[in-house]
């Protein structure tokens, strides 16, 4: 690969890259505030100066250079710390703070700002500007974002979302000189699904989520790289949070899976973790038809007790599973039913998958009418899946035993079917219309408290890491499974998510060659 | 005492002349034109331009020639552009030559066509100028009827349309990829270079966008060859121009003179010095985005280098005077207040750099001034320098730091 | 939704003629409507000139309010330009804006109550040797005396 020279030292690049992408790459910061990898270049900023000392061909700039808009090329010295550029730096974060209304203290962005940092990292920290500055009010541009333009630096990273990814033209700009604008038409809301990305685009704390607004301060966040739960798509994200509450969902990068996007609705999924109303805290029995609270060693007794009292086995035990399981509790549930029971009538109910999304634009493939996260792990693993499927009805009905992970789809017919079993025990987070029909109840985690997979609609691997601590006596499912199988006399023990998703790489030939090494941060996808 | 010499007004100068194609023919019009359709090849014309070191007359001084090479052969279509949006203050040599000679600079517009194998033009000029358009448009009208626009022109094989397009207020349209982001039906905000507009122009072909005082000498340099055109002006700075006096001189007007000639000479003997005989305070020598030069510093060459030498630049050759009545501040103020307005506002320095200098320079105004104020419009207009996509920032920024730098006095007598 | 009349319909499909792709003749129908209305473009236009030359609405407005020709309040019958810029507010173009803003008794910006006259201030009109410059209309009065400026008034009043 060529190389050129940042500040002295070598740097490799690929060909047509800029100085700035380059320099990224290797891991040497340029501040910039207009320049974005999903975007076209503008240039407009200014931030990302930088002092061409010689562009390869012994002769160098007579002015600072943006490092957004020129290439690298081979053997080019660039500074981008030299008095020359600090100046440049020093006078564009100036020039930003003119008009700026610097309301930190009650500013979203604060902490995350890239103004902020900058200002900090690259300004002198104070300006001399002592006119009156430009104000606009609150613009309640979106369902899901405000505007305050006070806060707006012109970057128009807003409008290029609209026009080259979003499509819709949202966002514009009016005006000129420095009553430049960047705003919606008139009183126009934008109520499409991705305004979220908007917020995130927007470096400082112009646009910012309804939803976080005046919530927490950005610093406050601890961010757990995860995955959304809220489709089979499976975005990467970040779950915020904070004190144990999830504050937040953020996109994460990922160019194979949702580049650097989300939906406002998996955003929202965030609600249902924080969920204190539904959530199911403590261990419970049916004891004269009502659900009471018991202790986890003496109920998973009852259960094994219950069991072998029905003397239930092969046919006489189901399992029915929710797709957002992950990979490794589904696996486990299957070996539970196979090593206790013999019985392979495992189900994950599942609405039949419409066609995908098609559309000439990236976005429009995101969101999937499918919202599960699992369901192709579901279907790799031999859950039977498709729901109103005659033979789970018929599974069900023959049941003594039914065994419910988390709170699956179900019709009425299934539910009906369901009920007719001796023994139905559900390992769940939250309350469901499984409720009424269970005789045991096993407080679970949900998503973002555990470790575990999920497989993507491109049958990618992808993990799921614990961002707070589960409520009361809620226990994971990796645990929680092989303790019923030890009560019900199978050799097991708790493993962490890494070593059980080792085991199913081993035991499912589907899943050969992924662990949780390989699947890492970006995931892993199978054969 | 300095004459004028006439090549591009030299109908113009004539008793009698009315600007109309049959005038221009009479005084040996489109015969350019007819010489090129019938032997050169549009490498020639270009080969030709190039020997007569024709630079460039909007402002930058670009060698108009080398342009011309630079637009590929083998990507069609081209599009030649004139930019007649003259819109600086202090300038309006275009507007001379598209109200009394139209013919002069289409004929070097057409030529330029041939050229760089464009087959539709368009003439940029700006919005407020009505009746210019109009001028335009009947001129076109008449080449039309005539067979020297259209299909097949003059019997070639070579066809050519033109179409004059009107800006709607924006100074920054005179920049030559606002100007193409205009015509194409956008705000005129600069475009970032690379790439340019001779690879990705107008509708991302190749473009070239040549000013009117500029395509109007090609007719001479195709006519009476390369060596004619430079036996007028200095080396590196041929040909002449069109000088625009205004201000205070005692007799504002267009001039034309050969490139190289001093520029005191211009000021006193053409301009006729400064009007009711008071005393000479400033010079802007090419335009608002000029620095002003004092008094003792005028008297060099009127041309491209030396100029550039002497800490201003030629620019657009709009030479305007001041008298020693005149209050620089209110000066540096006008200026500010016009690159404020014009500022596309897309790039962070210009669209915040002008507007604080803008308020400081009006508290000198309004006698509220300070030194703290005085040093911080100088540091403010020389760390924004440079920083733009564009050259407005410069423009603006240049001449406020020239303002203070060479006319601190003024700007004391507004302390508060 | 306001529209032009067929006969500058066909104007227009001369001037998509002119260029290669139809968002580019936006200025030109913008020019267009200026004439048809009273030198201004109404804010129910973007719609019908975004749908014409196939852009968005914010396309429109961006344009709309970047150039400083283009209003959105009617003009008056006779429209005047004064300019203050370099070379001409150092003239005396300061001095024949004020008068003018006496004589009109509106600031620049406004149109007279009665509908006939409106005043701009505007930057350089390319005539700089004839300073201070106004524009009445599509004509340029030169060398304007402050002193003078209540005739013109006066003329234009009577036109």
């Amino acid at each position: 690969m060529p190389t050129f020279y940042l500040d002295d030292k070598p740097v490799e690049f690929q060909e047509g890259q800029t100085i700035l992408q380059a320099a990224m790459a290797a891991g040497t910061e340029i501040p910039h505030y207009c320049y974005h990898d999903a975007l076209s270049v503008v240039a407009t900023c200014r931030q990302c100066l930088v002092d061409i000392t010689d562009l390869g061909n012994g002769k160098g700039l007579p002015k600072l250079a943006t490092s957004c808009s020129t290439q690298a090329a081979a053997g080019m010295k660039v500074s981008s710390t030299n008095q020359k550029v600090r100046d440049g730096q020093n006078i564009i974060n100036e020039l930003l703070l003119v008009n700026h209304p610097l309301d930190c203290p009650i500013c979203d962005q604060s902490g995350e700002c890239d103004l902020q940092n900058y200002a900090f990292r690259y300004g002198t920290g104070h300006s001399e500007m002592a006119y009156e500055k430009r104000t606009y009010g609150w613009r309640d541009v979106g369902t899901f974002i405000m505007l305050e333009r006070n806060r707006c630096i012109h970057c128009s990273r807003c409008e290029r979302f609209s026009m080259e990814i979003e499509g819709h033209h949202d966002f514009g700009h009016f005006l000129r000189t420095h009553e430049l604008t960047f705003d919606t038409y008139k009183d126009h809301q934008i109520t499409h699904k991705f305004q979220g990305n908007l917020a995130d685009l927007c470096p400082v704390g112009a646009i910012t989520e309804r939803e976080f607004r005046f919530k927490k301060r950005a610093w406050k966040l601890e961010r757990t790289p995860s995955v959304c739960p809220g489709c089979s798509t499976g975005c990467n994200i970040t779950v915020d949070h904070n004190d144990g509450k999830v504050e937040r969902l953020k996109p994460r990068e990922n160019k194979d899976v949702n580049q650097w996007w989300m939906c406002d609705e998996g955003r929202l999924t965030y609600r249902k973790a924080n969920d204190k109303t539904l959530r199911l805290t403590e261990p419970l029995a049916r004891v004269k038809g009502a659900l009471v609270p018991a202790a986890w060693n003496a109920l998973l007794e009852a259960v094994a007790g219950k069991v072998k009292d029905l003397s239930a086995s092969g046919d006489q035990v189901v399992a029915v599973a929710d797709l957002d399981s992950t990979l490794e509790e589904l696996f486990l549930l299957k070996n539970l039913l196979a090593g206790a029971f013999g019985s392979g009538q495992f189900f994950a109910p599942h609405a039949p998958e419409s066609a995908a999304p098609a559309g000439a634009r990236f976005l429009e493939t995101l969101i999937t009418p499918d919202k599960t996260p699992n369901a192709q792990g579901a279907k790799l693993l031999g859950f039977q899946s498709e729901a109103g499927n005659k033979g789970m009805e018929k599974a069900l009905g023959k049941a003594k035993v039914v065994f419910v992970l988390g709170a699956p789809e179900a019709s009425p017919a299934l539910l009906n079917a369901a009920r007719k079993a001796e023994l139905v025990v559900q390992v769940a987070a939250y309350r469901s219309e499984w409720f009424d029909m269970a005789d045991v109840i096993l407080p679970a985690l949900t998503w973002t408290e555990k470790y575990g997979t999920w497989a993507n609609k491109q049958r990618r691997v992808q993990a799921l890491r614990q961002a707070v601590n589960g409520p009361g006596e809620a226990r994971d499912p990796l645990r929680i499974l092989p303790d019923l199988m030890r009560a019900l006399g199978q050799e097991a023990s708790f493993a962490p998510a890494p070593d059980v998703l080792d085991r199913l790489a081993k035991g499912e030939k589907k899943f050969a060659g992924v662990s949780w090494k390989v699947v890492g941060q970006q995931g892993f996808t199978l054969a | 005492m300095l004459k004028e010499t006439l090549l591009l007004a030299k109908n113009i100068r004539t008793d009698g002349y009315d600007g109309s194609l049959e005038a221009y023919r009479r005084a040996g019009g489109y015969t350019a034109l007819e010489k090129v359709m019938k032997s050169m090849t549009p490498d020639q014309v270009i080969e030709v331009v190039k020997a007569s070191g024709l630079r460039g007359r909007g402002g930058a001084g670009f060698p108009t020639g080398m342009k011309w090479g630079f637009i590929p052969k083998d990507r069609k279509p081209t599009y030649m552009v004139c930019n007649a949006d003259e819109a600086e203050p202090g300038t309006f040599k275009d507007h001379f030559l598209i109200n009394n000679d139209p013919h002069l600079f289409l004929e070097g517009m057409i030529l330029g066509s041939y050229a760089i194998g464009c087959n539709h033009g368009y003439i940029y000029i700006r919005g407020r100028s009505v009746r210019p358009a109009q001028r335009i448009n009947e001129a076109i009208e008449y080449l039309y009827k005539a067979g020297l626009l259209g299909k097949n022109i003059l019997g070639s094989g070579f066809s050519l349309d033109l179409t004059v397009h009107r800006g709607a207020g924006a100074y920054i349209c005179g920049e030559e990829t606002a100007l193409l982001e205009s015509l194409e039906g956008k705000r005129g905000q600069p475009r970032v270079k690379p790439p340019f507009p001779a690879t990705h122009g107008y509708n991302a072909c190749p473009t070239s966008v040549n000013n009117v005082e500029t395509l109007a000498c090609v007719p001479f340099i195709v006519k009476e060859g390369a060596e004619a055109f430079k036996k007028i002006g200095t080396p590196n700075n041929y040909g002449t121009r069109l000088v625009g006096i205004s201000g205070h001189a005692a007799k504002p007007g267009i001039y034309e003179v050969a490139m190289g000639v001093s520029m005191k000479q211009i000021i006193n003997d053409l301009g006729g010095g400064v009007r009711g005989g008071k005393k000479l305070k400033a010079v802007i020598p090419g335009g608002s985005s000029s620095n002003v030069l004092r008094p003792e510093e005028i008297d060099i060459p009127f041309d491209f280098d030396s100029v550039a030498k002497a800490g201003s630049m030629l620019g657009t050759a709009a030479l305007m005077l001041f008298d020693e009545d005149t209050d620089i501040v209110e000066l540096a103020y006008r200026t500010i207040l016009f690159y404020n307005h014009e500022s596309c506002g897309q790039c962070t320095p210009c669209r915040e750099g002008t507007f604080w200098l803008r308020n400081l320079v009006r508290d000198f105004r309004e006698n509220l001034g300070d030194s703290q104020k005085l040093e911080r419009i100088g540091r403010v207009s020389q760390q924004m320098f440079g920083t733009s996509l564009c050259a407005l920032n410069d423009a603006a920024a240049g001449p406020i730091k020239a303002f203070v730098t060479k006319y601190p006095e003024e700007f004391k007598k507004h302390f508060i | 939704m306001p529209g032009f009349s067929s006969a500058v319909m066909k104007e227009v499909e001369g001037i998509f003629q002119r260029y290669p792709r139809k968002e580019h003749a936006l200025l030109p129908l913008i020019h267009l409507v200026l004439r048809e209305n009273k030198g201004c473009v109404p804010e129910e236009w973007d719609q019908v000139l975004a749908d014409m030359v196939g852009v968005s609405l914010n396309h429109v407005r961006g344009v709309i309010t970047f150039y400083d020709m283009l209003q959105r309040e009617p003009r008056g019958k006779h429209h005047i330009r004064v300019c203050t810029s370099i070379p001409c507010g150092l003239c005396g173009g300061d001095k024949v804006l004020e008068r003018m803003e006496d004589a009109l008794g509106i600031h620049a910006g406004q149109t007279t109550p009665d509908g006939m006259i409106s005043l701009e201030e505007v930057q350089c009109i390319a005539a700089c040797d004839k300073a201070p410059l106004i524009q009445v209309d599509d004509h340029f009065a030169q060398q304007v005396d402050p002193d003078r400026v209540e005739e013109v008034v006066a003329a234009m009043r009577r036109k």
